[in-house]
């Protein structure tokens, strides 16, 4: 009987599994920046031990504008040195880990449900999800968290069931967790608090495993506190919370200035924020971005792909029915467990500067597709106390259902997502990176615009990321590199220049490699006849020329 | 209440009726600020009614009026010129109406959920609570919304039929119930027979069906899977059956959480921009009763009842109208009122502390902010415009007014000038295009003569606009001239101008000219 549910668990994996590693390297059509940065400083550590500032095993990584956490750094190294710097090698960690986490919301569940069936379903749900899969492919810290925040709260709940065995070991893998992403910094303290409280009874009765386990995650974490008062652990924190956003900014900074005591008491700027964050948090309990159009792969008010299959809205509803009016194997402070993962987790993402994000609220998961689990098995257990028929029926439907879901999110996910987004992913750099690599010897000088798009430059990359990522540049060469910049956050090294290209100007420097968007190097003014590659976005869109200019430019008038 | 005796209960809903009567009516005339132009074409058709029997089409006691926006229904015009006969013309007199009919159903609502649920005193008690000081009732109530109107008179009707049921007026019931029918049927057959009064109830109503994102994408889908490649893909996925898909979204978009307790639709006009329909403190009180209703067994028919209700907002072109929604808050309040019910003792006074509190900062906020965040779609300056108008326009050949600020702000000038007379012809729309020596609107059709004065009033926006056509328009000449100077401004709120007078310099610029491209 137990095998029959490992085998169903090893397929639900094995499905996960291929959703997250087919064709990885190419779907995002596109590294990201943050997956160019993350990766490339992983090959420096693998090369070096340092990242590619020059740092020795940091525990916090500088990016572009903020600054990225060690694990998912560390955690790449391996396939990095297996598969090399490539968009595989690069995807290859997370796509695992997203995979191995389907293990993890089986056990937890179960340890929440006592039931195999409700567990495999809540896997399922999570194997085959839009939001779970899209971030397991695209080298997303936010998995790696949610896989340790997982694993923590299932060896939690299993050592107040066994004797505390292994509390140790969840104190780590919580602290792990916190290490891994942002949210769960705000998540795991609060829901340790609201599990302690709920479980105080059966952690006195382990208390002495319960000091060590506490003692065992302090220590463990204790770097992470130092890391967190410094600037490093504050930037992203202070960029894009809630304060920031320009809906309310202008309110705090006094848009309605009234001195009055009455202002004071009740139009103060705790209240103004808290009113606004309140919109924020509530805007996480929207059917519609659960179901319909949260994963944003298209434009918007175009056809879409939830967090969730829309077909699974009906195992929420009627899962949600059974979690509060059915009696079900959930005990009292298991469903107490499941309501405080369901409500903390899009806490911190509903803290930040965005109307809804999946990525930040990402450590939601597994809450509601154990709700989804439970649902699922409410119908499951309706049908097969029907007629034969019916049953049939109703399982040709289930299928039909699954199928056509899964079909319509490979094509939105496939065919649209790259059409709609390509440049936003930083579809192109890679052609132009390697062409200018690979000739990089001809010119004196390769000068590259960080800004492009569609309908106008507004999208601002790095890259210098990708020129370092696609030419395997060696990290010991880069970090002993003299700190040039021109451009921001931006790196100079070897002949490669970064920085906006004005071309009335630049196109008196002669013997130059230019790599610019239309927006920059405007078709009717750059000779065509030394365009040596025009890349196209994937909605067909002019992205890059790579112009190289004459040693004596003609035509130029430079101002 | 008045027949209740004075019991304990008995002051506490007096106390509750009365603070909903007087959150409804109280500086009626300065608030919300401003005078929407809909709220004046129904003031001016209100003296218009109370004067002369007749409407601004010269009709004599129609049953349906035309506007700006469409047709309108008789109601709430013949009760605005029975408060002007009564006040006087005042913004005050045209909201009253609404407004008075607004807190009776206060009172009408706490009778019905008495009937309704005649074990649960305290439901009641709660519920009307709920309704007396919720912004979405109190705001709307102060408003010439037609939909608070009609379901306002809905709940009195509603506790009439109830009151005549459990007391077993069956004769008088019958007789309610023929007259109501009747008069409902008979508005309606007339309403159908009106011209165009099929495209008139589509757009109102029906605005989904017509929505072009909708047609838009599926093409867009469709070409992008030829390209990719998969036409067959394109055409089973992104089909008409994707309106079913975008009407399960706007479903979605009107049940969430967020738009009921926390942000509403963002309209000015329909609420608090800044803050949900009903106040924050009741939202876990909601779940709370929800959760008591269900497990009490809650009938299907009432969330059937419930997705029927807001049918009407999913249909409607915008993605929600809060408007819309409002016949869906009896059940919002009287499960908010059954989840107060539960609340022990303690934390009872805990939730009426936090009550007060989160009314005061709506309060505050919708007194003191949520004016200058309105005050455009409320179209606050006009009175003071109409005011200098009526004074300066005497002054000048022709007064140009641009509509971008109000696009029917000749309705607003009628209203102010204190004319009476016919504006225009019956049919599905009309507005006003001229008031005395006033052009509303058309600024591409702005012509100045030789040694005409002109006095052009425009919105700061259009600066840029009156600038250009006097620098660039003037080809006669080749000396670039600018042919007009600014002579004042009327300040919003903020402090920021909301129209600009401008007048011609004739010595200048003696040339015929158009403004506008």
């Amino acid at each position: 009987m137990r095998s029959k549910y490992v085998f169903a668990l090893g397929l639900i994996v094995l499905l996960g599994g291929l959703l997250r590693f087919w064709r990885l390297g190419e779907f995002p059509v596109s590294l990201s920046m943050d997956e160019a940065s993350v990766s490339y400083d992983a090959y420096s550590i693998l090369k070096t031990g340092r990242d590619m500032y020059g740092r020795f095993l940091p525990l916090s990584f500088r990016s572009v504008g903020d600054y990225k956490s060690p694990v998912l750094v560390y955690t790449m190294v391996p396939a990095i040195s297996i598969f090399g710097l490539n968009e595989f090698g690069t995807r290859a960690t997370v796509s695992l880990i997203g995979s191995l986490s389907l293990v993890f919301v089986y056990l937890l569940a179960r340890e929440l449900t006592g039931n195999r069936l409700v567990s495999l379903l809540s896997a399922l749900s999570v194997a085959i999800g839009p939001w779970h899969v899209h971030y397991s492919r695209a080298t997303f810290d936010s998995v790696v968290a949610d896989f340790f925040l997982m694993a923590g709260v299932y060896l939690l709940l299993k050592a107040l069931r066994n004797g505390g065995k292994l509390l140790w070991l969840s104190a780590v893998s919580l602290s792990l967790s916190a290490y891994s992403y942002h949210a769960e910094r705000l998540m795991v303290p609060l829901l340790l608090v609201g599990i302690v409280t709920l479980f105080r009874d059966d952690f006195y009765r382990i208390k002495k495993q319960a000091v060590l386990a506490s003692v065992v995650g302090l220590v463990v974490s204790l770097p992470l506190f130092g890391v967190m008062l410094r600037y490093e652990g504050q930037a992203r924190v202070s960029s894009v919370f809630i304060g920031q956003d320009v809906l309310v900014n202008p309110e705090l900074k006094g848009e309605f200035p009234d001195a009055s005591l009455v202002g004071r008491i009740f139009g103060n700027n705790l209240l103004v924020t808290f009113n606004f964050w309140l919109k924020r948090y509530l805007n996480y309990w929207d059917l519609r971005f659960l179901f319909l159009d949260g994963s944003k792969f298209t434009f918007p008010q175009t056809p879409d792909v939830g967090l969730f299959h829309l077909y699974e809205v009906i195992p929420f509803m009627v899962g949600l029915w059974c979690f509060f009016f059915a009696k079900s194997s959930l005990g009292r402070k298991e469903r107490w467990v499941i309501v405080l993962w369901l409500l903390l987790g899009p806490l911190a993402a509903s803290l930040t500067n965005n109307e809804q994000h999946a990525h930040r609220s990402l450590a939601t998961i597994p809450a509601p597709q154990i709700i989804v689990g439970l649902g699922s098995y409410l119908i499951i257990k309706r049908l097969l106390k029907s007629g034969a028929a019916v049953r049939v029926v109703a399982g040709a439907i289930v299928w039909l259902v699954l199928f056509s879901s899964l079909l319509y999110f490979f094509d939105i996910y496939f065919v649209h997502f790259p059409v709609h987004f390509s440049e936003f992913w930083g579809y192109g750099r890679k052609e132009t990176m390697l062409y200018a690599w690979k000739n990089r010897e001809r010119y004196r000088e390769i000068i590259v615009d960080p800004g492009y798009g569609t309908e106008g430059q507004t999208t601002i990359d790095a890259p210098y990321l990708y020129a370092l990522y696609y030419s395997k540049y060696d990290p010991a060469s880069f970090q002993k590199e003299p700190r040039r910049s021109q451009w921001k956050d931006s790196m100079n090294f070897a002949n490669f220049t970064f920085r906006q290209i004005y071309w009335p100007k630049d196109c008196a420097l002669g013997g130059r490699l230019f790599i610019g968007s239309p927006w920059n190097l405007p078709p009717k003014d750059i000779p065509q006849k030394h365009v040596v590659r025009t890349i196209f976005f994937k909605n067909n869109a002019v992205g890059f020329f790579v112009l190289e200019n004459p040693e004596r430019p003609v035509n130029c008038q430079a101002i | 209440m008045i027949l209740d005796k004075f019991t304990k209960k008995g002051f506490l809903v007096t106390l509750i009726v009365v603070f909903g009567v007087f959150l409804r009516l109280l500086w009626l005339g300065s608030y919300p600020v401003g005078f929407h132009s809909k709220e004046a074409k129904l003031g001016y058709r209100g003296e218009l009614l109370a004067q002369t029997l007749t409407d601004e089409t010269g009709r004599r006691l129609p049953l349906f009026f035309t506007s700006f926006e469409g047709y309108q229904f008789p109601l709430s015009s013949y009760l605005v010129a029975v408060s002007i006969k009564l006040f006087g013309v005042s913004e005050g007199a045209v909201r009253l109406p609404f407004a008075v009919v607004g807190s009776l159903a206060v009172l009408a609502f706490y009778k019905l959920a008495g009937v309704l649920f005649p074990k649960k005193d305290d439901l009641a008690l709660w519920a009307t609570l709920v309704v007396s000081i919720n912004p979405w009732l109190v705001f709307l109530s102060r408003t010439t919304s037609e939909l608070a109107l009609a379901f306002h008179l809905l709940l009195i009707l509603a506790w009439i039929l109830a009151w005549l049921i459990t007391n077993r007026r069956t004769k008088l019931l019958a007789l309610v119930l023929i007259v109501v029918v009747f008069s409902v049927g008979g508005i309606w057959a007339q309403y159908t027979s009106l011209p165009g009064a099929g495209e008139d109830f589509r757009r109102d109503n029906l605005g989904f069906f017509s929505e072009p994102a909708i047609a838009n994408s599926i093409n867009q889908f469709r070409g992008e899977e030829q390209r990719a490649g998969n036409p067959i893909l394109g055409r089973l996925f992104y089909n008409k059956s994707y309106y079913l898909v975008a009407f399960l979204g706007k479903l979605f978009e009107n049940v969430k959480p967020r738009l009921y307790f926390a942000s509403g639709d963002g309209s000015s006009l329909r609420g608090l921009s800044n803050f949900g329909p009903i106040l924050i403190i009741f939202l876990p009180l909601f779940f709370l009763g929800l959760w008591h209703f269900v497990k009490g067994g809650v009938k299907l028919s009432a969330v059937l009842l419930f997705f029927l209700l807001i049918l009407p907002s999913v249909l409607d072109r915008e993605t929600v109208n809060q408007e819309k929604l409002i016949f869906t808050f009896p059940l919002i309040a009287l499960a908010i009122g059954h989840g107060i019910g539960f609340l022990k003792r303690g934390v009872l006074v805990i939730f009426v502390l936090l009550l007060v509190f989160d009314f005061a900062v709506v309060a505050y906020d919708a007194l003191v902010k949520e004016p200058i965040r309105g005050q455009g779609q409320w179209q606050y300056g006009v009175k003071e415009l109409a005011a200098r108008l009526k004074l300066e326009s005497l002054n000048y050949d022709k007064v140009y007014l641009s509509d971008k600020y109000s696009p029917d702000i000749g309705g607003q000038l009628v209203f102010y000038f204190g004319k009476t007379g016919v504006l225009g012809q019956f049919g599905p729309r009309l507005w006003v295009r001229n008031v005395d020596n006033i052009t509303i609107g058309g600024t591409d059709q702005w012509q100045v003569k030789a040694k005409e004065r002109v006095l052009f009033v425009i919105t700061p926006q259009e600066r840029d606009l009156l600038s250009e056509f006097a620098v660039a328009r003037d080809s006669r000449k080749a000396v670039i001239k600018i042919c007009h100077k600014y002579t004042g401004e009327i300040l919003g709120l903020d402090g920021r101008a909301v129209f600009v007078f401008a007048q011609n310099t004739p010595d200048g610029c003696s040339y015929k000219f158009h403004l506008g491209k």
